[in-house]
């Protein structure tokens, strides 16, 4: 008896959130196919262009992808190692690039790589000619891996700094080399990330939309989410699902062969632990800082262009009130959606940590491909069904709330499910048998194993998903309802309104605000622990 | 504590009273038109003066996503009013069958030649390319010249298929030059920056400097003379002539207040709102109002195009094929 209710509690949260999410998914996209099919007449066909899209579309984010993941690992082993001053506040910079809404980076990205960027006045001042161009694929992978990159590095260095300090010192005893280091002691730890955040970055790449048409030069260069637009706007919306159906399909596809081409868990570890750096000899020293250095050049110099302009076109008179409105209402947005992705994400691993110690490993699998479901079905689509579903709703101010808040809350659980799946497996796995031995099960397993010895990373993900819905434009453009316009909102209805340089301004405040989110979660997480 | 329950009860009661007497018009519309920066709320303003009613203004990103939405919600439209979509989009918004006719009279002093029996105009422009003078002496005078020249110019603009002036732009091309377009567009491509979503992203690129002309509206330099007091954008002038876009508003098939309905597209037509739509909207008025200096020295349009709705629904989809095709290469 005593063994089915624990076994109950531990496959219920999971099940119900993943139920929920399901659910959510499939009777928008089911209610729209259901009013397209009263509509037309289904009588399309793959043409050749969008064969052409397709295999572009797989190549680009393919390439993203490998690119993105070898960059990060190699951030990653030489941050780790270093030790310097303003580390902890480099690593939060590099989390501010997922906030930026993809105009700003479209518009920023220039400023440095383009005709007149400052790359090519550095070139000028060097007499070199600079014939480099951003539009192209080399584009579309700039600002892909200035999006994504940062995402894997943190979540490598978290790996790294994971690594048990008494496997450290047994090394250290051994004599390990620099290279049998990384082989046996770092290498297999990072592995066991590589497919999931690559499975996470490719799907990212592969829905990419307003980056790559802008950066891509060109329609030769278009993604396969533009063929689903444009259907939507079309309004053949049996034509959308269908694509949208596809494009899933691929996405799944790719995600259960990233897995299958990696070998299991290898190894539990402990889940935080003082940071034990051992000490470098000169040249790795030298090469990890010069790696360091390139990559904080490369991620904070579009960064440093808003800031400067920014502040050029900042008057008072920009402060208005709909200004402050749309930071309220994307603070109250990104609280509640950042809640709600932190209550999906603890469930669904609660149960997955569960499975997978009991040898389920394909079933808990299955729980992390659903929280990251959302990613691939476009939200263009996910609101038009949405709407469809709830029409008698529609015109609800708290009931439309309810669904931005969902619809961010869920675009952010990938994310959170990706940066707190090692953790609370290992966490569990770790505590496993003692908590049995002792009957701790339940709330009281998820207070005193899980908040206790997670709650850094707790707190880190809300902050990360609170800011990741801050510079979310979602599904608010399409419901229509001015009450909730959110920064980003704001922003774009600037860039509209010819009040590109006010829009700088607005980016800026954008960046600020989400730096500190990070500020302020620290400075509680350390009155928590002195407390 | 009775006397405030009872007072906040009446003060409900008063409220819903007042409520129910004003009227509410429900009018469909695009983000940019009620932004700070737009007409719509200005707009809004005056007429709840004299109307004695409430405008709830409900915004979609754009002309298409707004006619899409009523697609949607179909009979069970909430909506009175829709004020964004364009002469384009007339052909689509007719076989929805979502509008009536308004039964308006043309303006006295109207200097729009074109009306319609359901689409009422509220403004109008002519699609053209932007420059910076402080960067091109000798700009070209026709889209021949543009596409042909040997400078090494550079063009941005929108996709036909995510965004309105995009479609513009082909339905442009397509007015001067018709049969040949395919090889015109091959020849404008190897001077394409880049193609973008929308028009955003393409007018910030130019800001940017990244490219030398940028295709909007003629009227785009008055919007930096109005808001930045900047005087070194202009619009190219084409000798083959430009393509029109009538911005307009009409009633739905299903709203309960016809009369009301009415009323509003009528005072869109009066001198205090064409002023309002001119300056915040950035377009032409369609009546002669008197406009600030900014609006004075635009280049003139002597001969444009605009193409039957009828005919751009039954092509669109194989002109768009032409130019990705054409620029593919």
């Amino acid at each position: 008896m005593a063994k089915r209710s624990q076994s109950l509690s531990s496959l219920l949260p999971g099940t119900l959130a993943a139920v929920a999410i399901l659910g959510l998914l499939f009777s928008a996209m089911l209610s729209l196919w259901l009013f397209a099919f009263d509509q037309t007449d289904l009588n399309f066909i793959f043409s050749p262009a969008l064969w052409r899209i397709l295999g572009f579309t797989l190549f680009q984010a393919a390439l993203s992808t490998v690119f993105s993941v070898v960059f990060a690992l190699i951030l990653a082993k030489a941050y780790y190692p270093l030790r310097f001053y303003g580390k902890a506040l480099l690593l939060r910079l590099f989390a501010l690039t997922f906030v930026l809404p993809s105009l700003v980076l479209v518009s920023s990205l220039p400023s440095i790589y383009g005709r007149h960027g400052g790359l090519a006045t550095l070139c000028q001042w060097f007499g070199v000619d600079y014939s480099f161009s951003l539009y192209g694929i080399q584009g579309i992978i700039i600002a892909h891996v200035f999006y994504n990159f940062p995402f894997a590095f943190r979540l490598f260095y978290q790996s790294l700094a994971a690594i048990p300090l008494e496997q450290r010192q047994l090394a250290a005893q051994l004599g390990f080399s620099y290279w049998q280091h990384v082989r046996y002691l770092e290498w297999p730890v990072l592995l066991r990330q590589i497919p999931s955040i690559a499975s996470l970055i490719f799907m990212l790449c592969f829905t990419s939309f307003a980056v790559v048409l802008t950066l891509g030069g060109g329609p030769k260069n278009t993604s396969f989410e533009v063929a689903i637009f444009q259907a939507l706007r079309d309004f053949e919306l049996d034509k959308a699902v269908i694509l949208s159906l596809v494009q899933t399909l691929l996405c799944l596809l790719f995600m259960v062969l990233v897995r299958r081409l990696t070998p299991p868990s290898i190894m539990a570890s402990q889940v935080e632990h003082p940071n034990h750096i051992g000490t470098l000899s000169t040249l790795p020293t030298l090469i990890s800082y010069i790696i360091v250095g390139l990559s904080a050049l490369f991620i904070l110099s579009p960064l440093v262009v808003i800031v400067i302009n920014g502040m050029a076109a900042f008057s008072i008179t920009l402060i208005t009130s709909t200004l402050i409105q749309a930071i309220l209402n994307s603070l109250t947005i990104a609280f509640c959606a950042a809640t709600v992705t932190l209550l999906l994400a603890i469930s669904l691993l609660w149960t997955y940590s569960r499975l997978l110690v009991r040898g389920y490993r394909w079933l808990s699998e299955s729980m992390i491909m659903m929280g990251s479901l959302i990613l691939i079905i476009p939200t263009m689509v996910l609101a038009s069904g949405l709407f469809l579903l709830f029409f008698t709703l529609s015109n609800v101010s708290w009931f439309i709330a309810i669904l931005v808040i969902i619809s961010n809350g869920l675009a952010t659980l990938p994310f959170a499910l990706k940066i707190l799946e090692g953790p609370m497996e290992t966490i569990y796995q770790r505590y496993h048998c003692l908590s049995q031995s002792l009957n701790i099960t339940g709330v009281n397993h998820f207070y005193w194993i899980e908040v206790k010895g997670l709650k850094t990373l707790f707190c880190f993900t809300f902050a990360f998903a609170c800011m990741m819905s801050m510079g979310d434009f979602g599904i608010i453009a399409l419901f229509g309802q001015p009450d909730f316009a959110t920064l980003p909102y704001y922003l774009y209805q600037q860039m509209g309104s010819y009040q590109q340089q006010q829009a700088d301004f607005t980016a800026l405040l954008l960046l600020m605000i989400c730096l500190l989110l990070f500020y302020l979660t620290e400075i509680l997480m350390r009155h928590y622990d002195r407390t | 504590m009775f006397r405030i329950i009872l007072l906040s009860l009446s003060l409900f009661f008063c409220h819903i009273a007042y409520a129910e007497s004003t009227p509410t018009l429900t009018v469909y519309t695009y983000s940019s038109f009620i932004s700070d920066w737009g007409p719509g709320l200005k707009i809004k303003n005056l007429f709840e003066q004299q109307c004695h009613c409430n405008i709830k203004f409900m915004a979609f990103g754009d002309g298409v996503t707004l006619l899409n939405r009523l697609k949607l919600e179909g009979k069970r439209s909430k909506a009175d009013v829709i004020v964004g979509l364009d002469n384009n989009l007339i052909a689509a918004a007719n076989n929805a069958n979502i509008v009536q006719p308004h039964h308006i009279a043309p303006f006295k002093n109207q200097q729009l030649a074109w009306w319609n029996d359901q689409f009422m105009p509220y403004d109008y422009g002519y699609f053209a390319f932007i420059y910076n003078k402080q960067k091109i002496s000798h700009p070209p005078t026709s889209m021949q010249q543009l596409i042909e020249s040997e400078n090494d110019w550079k063009i941005v603009y929108a996709d036909p298929r995510t965004s309105t002036p995009g479609l513009g732009l082909l339905l442009w091309i397509q007015s001067i030059y018709g049969d040949k377009a395919y090889q015109i567009w091959q020849a404008m491509s190897k001077k394409t920056l880049t193609v973008t979503k929308g028009w955003s992203e393409a007018y910030s690129l130019f800001l940017k400097d990244e490219a030398d002309f940028v295709l909007s509206y003629d009227t785009s330099p008055v919007a930096h003379r109005l808001n930045q007091h900047q005087d070194h954008y202009a619009a190219l002038a084409f000798s083959e002539g430009h393509y029109q876009q009538i911005e307009v508003a009409a009633i739905t098939k299903f709203t309960q207040q016809f009369e009301l309905a009415q009323q509003f597209l009528r005072f869109l037509g009066s001198q205090q709102a064409q002023y309002l739509l001119a300056v915040h909207n950035v377009m032409h008025p369609i009546i002669k109002i008197e406009l600030p200096a900014a609006f004075d020295p635009l280049i003139t349009v002597d001969k444009f195009y605009m193409m039957k709705p009828d005919v751009i629904e039954a092509h669109r989809t194989k002109w768009i094929e032409t130019w990705q095709n054409a620029v593919s290469h």
